[in-house]
């Protein structure tokens, strides 16, 4: 659905994207996540025909972005970091206004601008000025103005950001439901523990190259390298503590009274493996597990914060 | 014996000591068991210690306001101050050089006298146009930007905060106003000027710069956006300026710059500084809410009768009444929107107080139809088609950046013709309606015009129609132009500030400078041919003003026919707008096709 080739945005002598490839399939949800100055702006900003590259193209559902602008328009639904609002609009004028501005006819308008105000829950909030509109709200009509042409490719660029505790969860149920409609959404957000509940693929970006993408578990292993086990034994065993400290695959083991944490070097048969062997050595295990992909890690070792 | 202290109790629990324990249960006073409990006094904390200065850095802490010394080193860094200083120095240079009496220094004591009042009055003109640029913004801008909040919340009191705004517009005016005095004191050396008359010109010209500073400031903490503020100030500083200006004329008041009858207008002036301080000090004091500014505009125009009523006339032709109706297929998405919410995203108070004091100028400008000189009435349509058409046109594109709306608009399907055509034709029609409903008595002068003034040339009705029909050509003409020139600022600057400067200076030097010109080499190159001087004048819509009904022109002794400048102008005038219009439209596509580099 998202097709970029060699995108590259020079600005004089600083390069803010450099060579950037990536690839996002109909109905993926894919976070881009990046530091500050990363490169993410930029590059979601090609995408939404704001931006000239200096080099490489891109494709939004079949259309180049920058050849066949008018359609790519009509394919996507644009929501920028920062944007602010028309004074002295009323929320369902201000909808009116970009319904009409992307062409759809007065006809189904009406009802088209109740459907999404009441997909983003702003129904009762119809026949307020926008500039009366809490933070939450205008992203969320904001959000709205994104659906009013019903593209099939949603960009969003951290539209979490700003909003309090309530309003990210829901403009994160709101996300899910776009997800549950097959939407493609590209989205880039700082807050990560949120991007890997729902994203689908991740791409790091830093210094304007693309660092690591593709599917969240996936990312994370690679950047990991190692698993991370954890077995847990109903008593006190020496065997269990010898067998992995002398095990050639088993690395910075930490052992406790009956819970013994490592890094694994290996696939899911030799972690069958291994648990064969406990089992021969007669080792009580109560469980082996390994542990959860976290992002914000894996974030955390890729990036070297050099841009932020 | 250690110290207990108490937690204080939630609603009906027992208090608690510090380490959790429950502490003794305290029944209610019996004497007020309803009685609403008084709210105990809390104690204190601790603030930060404060550190022992010397006396040295106390009085050096009491004596500097931040606020001034962060404007002045913003100011000093750029070089647009010594630009502006060394113009400022420029232009009255050469004011001063072409007037210089050459022959017969020690006999030409008049001449030596309009050279000196020439040049007092050009400092005038240069500060009514300078002093606004300078603090109309101070306090809007911050407003705009948020930061006023930072101000505010800090220990910094609103007087240090007021004082270093002002003190920053007007010390340098001040320093403009002083850096003339070795110009004035070469004129000292002609024979006629009393050094008293140039004491009472420094006098007028520093209260001058005193009190337009402070008209800026004032217009500054009172609205919430530059547009607004800066466009109010231009509104009340030209009459003053123009008001000076007549009262300083030889033929008015001969001695007006001498210190003796200049320090009552000073003082005039210096009186209003401080009644203005007093209330921006007021208006300081009390919290800003940016979240709801419309809304508190909308307020304050209420609470004055400056109601913006949309479905009365003649205010729904300046704002359509709302309707439950989507907008009408087919047609122009930007326009419907500039049409039904622009409007008063303008701020209905900045609209309601041009109308009005522009309506009360019209007034006093009436007298000019009933003195059958109505063509000064139309100059005067002409200054304020140029104060508001700039301040509607300077912000089309650079408030669609500042506020955010810009990227919205061009991910949509709206093309750039349908944009700029937009923002022309909302942006001129709201210029013609203001300048129409101040203009609107020009009618009269179907009815009262008779004779043209100086010439004696009788004019018939049907040739007064014609006349009329002319004016209002020239108007439309100059507003199309003025927009034009604002639409094309507003899309090579980055802030709408700096458009509106831009456009104001702009418009400023081709219609005032030319004029300008004119009474300089009238006055001091006698003899000079009045068609060539016109012809040399024709961008000026003044010109083309003066220009359409026949009269005589010229001293008594060379009577000459005036050249019939108008169809020069319209013409220049509408080639000029062509050609603005046509590199906005090129210059908009094809920043719409490369993408524009984020700000």
């Amino acid at each position: 659905m998202i097709k970029i080739r060699g995108f590259t945005k020079r600005y004089d002598h600083f390069v803010a994207v450099d060579n950037l490839d990536l690839d996002i399939e109909q109905g993926d949800v894919f976070g881009f996540i990046g530091p500050n100055g990363a490169g993410k702006t930029t590059t979601i900003r090609f995408l939404a025909t704001l931006l000239k590259p200096t080099a490489g193209q891109a494709w939004i559902n079949g259309y180049s972005v920058t050849k066949q602008i008018d359609e790519v328009k009509r394919s996507i639904g644009f929501m920028p970091d920062t944007f602010g609002v028309y004074d002295g609009m009323k929320v369902w004028e201000f909808l009116d206004f970009f319904a009409t501005a992307y062409g759809l006819p007065r006809s189904k308008r009406r009802a088209l601008i109740d459907d999404v105000l009441d997909l983003v829950d702003l129904t009762v909030k119809r026949d307020t000025l926008v500039n009366g509109l809490s933070r939450g709200m205008q992203q969320r009509l904001c959000l709205a103005k994104t659906l009013v042409h019903d593209p099939p490719v949603l960009i969003l660029d951290e539209p979490a950001s700003g909003l309090d505790p309530r309003a990210r969860v829901e403009m994160k149920a709101l996300l899910h439901e776009l997800q549950k409609m097959g939407k493609t959404i590209l989205i880039s957000s700082h807050i990560l523990p949120e991007l890997s509940d729902f994203c689908s693929k991740i791409g790091i970006i830093e210094r304007g190259r693309l660092l690591a993408a593709g599917p969240v578990k996936d990312v994370i292993r690679s950047i990991r390298q190692n698993r991370v086990i954890t077995i847990v034994t109903a008593t006190r065993h020496e065997g269990c503590e010898v067998l992995l400290a002398h095990h050639p695959q088993v690395r910075n083991l930490s052992a406790g009274e009956r819970e013994y944490k490592f890094e694994f070097v290996g696939n899911d048969e030799d972690v069958v493996k291994l648990h064969r062997e406990l089992v021969r050595q007669d080792v009580p295990v109560v469980w082996i597990e390994e542990e959860e992909a976290d992002l914000e890690e894996a974030f955390m070792k890729i990036t070297q914060g050099l841009v932020a | 014996m250690a110290e207990r202290s108490e937690v204080l109790p939630l609603e009906g629990q027992a208090p608690r000591t510090a380490d959790g324990a429950p502490g003794p249960a305290v029944a209610p006073p019996a004497s007020a068991p309803s009685a609403p409990e008084k709210a105990q006094p809390v104690r204190p904390g601790r603030l930060p210690q404060k550190e022992r200065l010397g006396f040295v850095d106390a009085l050096f802490l009491a004596i500097e306001n931040p606020v001034l010394r962060r404007e002045l080193l913003t100011a000093l860094r750029s070089n647009k101050a010594f630009v502006l200083h060394f113009v400022f120095l420029f232009v009255l240079t050469v004011v001063v050089f072409l007037a210089w009496p050459l022959e017969a220094i020690s006999t030409e004591s008049e001449r030596a006298r309009q050279l000196f009042i020439i040049f007092g009055q050009g400092q005038l003109v240069l500060l009514s146009v300078l002093a606004p640029a300078f603090s109309a913004s101070a306090l809007a801008l911050e407003k705009e930007k948020r930061t006023i909040d930072l101000l505010l919340t800090s220990p910094i009191r609103p007087h240090t905060i007021l004082l270093g705004k002002y003190l920053n517009s007007v010390l340098y005016l001040f320093l403009l106003v002083f850096s003339t005095a070795p110009l004035v004191a070469v004129c000292n050396w002609l024979p006629g000027i009393d050094p008293y008359e140039t004491a009472g010109l420094y006098v007028l010209l520093l209260s001058v710069a005193a009190c337009f500073g402070m008209i800026g400031l004032t217009c500054s903490t009172f609205f919430h956006r530059t547009q607004a503020s800066l466009s109010i100030t231009y509104l009340i500083v030209l009459p003053l300026t123009l008001v000076l200006m007549t009262f300083s004329h030889p033929q008015v008041f001969p001695q007006f710059f001498t210190l003796s009858v200049s320090i009552w207008p000073s003082g005039l002036l210096l009186g209003a500084t401080l009644v203005m301080y007093q209330a921006c000090l007021k208006r300081l004091r009390e919290p800003f809410d940016p979240v709801f500014k419309a809304a508190e505009e909308e307020d304050i125009s209420t609470q004055t009768g400056l109601v913006l009523v949309r479905d009365r006339f003649p205010d729904n032709l300046l704002a359509p009444a709302r309707s439950d109706d989507p907008l009408p297929d087919g047609g122009n998405p930007v326009f419907q929107k500039e049409l039904r919410c622009e409007i008063f995203g303008r701020g209905t108070l900045f609209l309601r107080l041009i109308i009005q004091i522009s309506m009360f100028l019209s007034v006093v400008f009436l007298t000019f139809l009933y003195l059958k000189k109505e063509y000064i009435f139309v100059d005067y349509l002409v200054v304020f088609s140029m104060l508001v058409a700039p301040a509607f046109a300077s912000n089309a594109f650079t408030q669609e950046r500042e506020r955010g709306t810009m990227d919205l608009l061009l991910t949509t399907l709206v093309t750039p013709s349908q944009i700029i055509t937009a923002k022309l034709f909302s942006c001129c029609r709201l210029s013609l309606f203001l300048t129409g409903l101040v203009g609107i008595t020009l009618l009269f002068y179907l009815l009262v015009g008779g004779t043209s003034a100086d010439g004696g040339v009788q004019q018939g009705f049907l040739w007064r129609l014609v006349y009329l029909a002319i004016y209002l050509l020239i108007l439309g003409t100059t507003i199309l132009f003025e927009t034009a020139l604002g639409l094309f600022c507003s899309l090579i600057c980055r802030s709408t500030l700096q458009s509106m400067i831009l456009t104001y200076t702009a418009v400023l030097v081709i219609f005032g400078v030319p004029i300008a010109a004119q009474a300089l080499l009238r006055t001091f190159a006698s003899g000079m041919d009045e068609q060539a001087i016109a012809w040399a004048c024709f961008v000026s819509p003044f010109q083309a003003v003066h220009s359409v009904t026949p009269k005589v022109v010229g001293a008594s002794q060379s009577v000459q026919e005036q050249a019939v400048v108008w169809p020069a102008f319209v013409a220049f005038g509408l080639t000029v707008s062509g050609l603005l219009l046509g590199y906005t439209y090129a210059s908009f596509s094809r920043w719409m096709a490369e993408g524009h580099r984020r700000e």
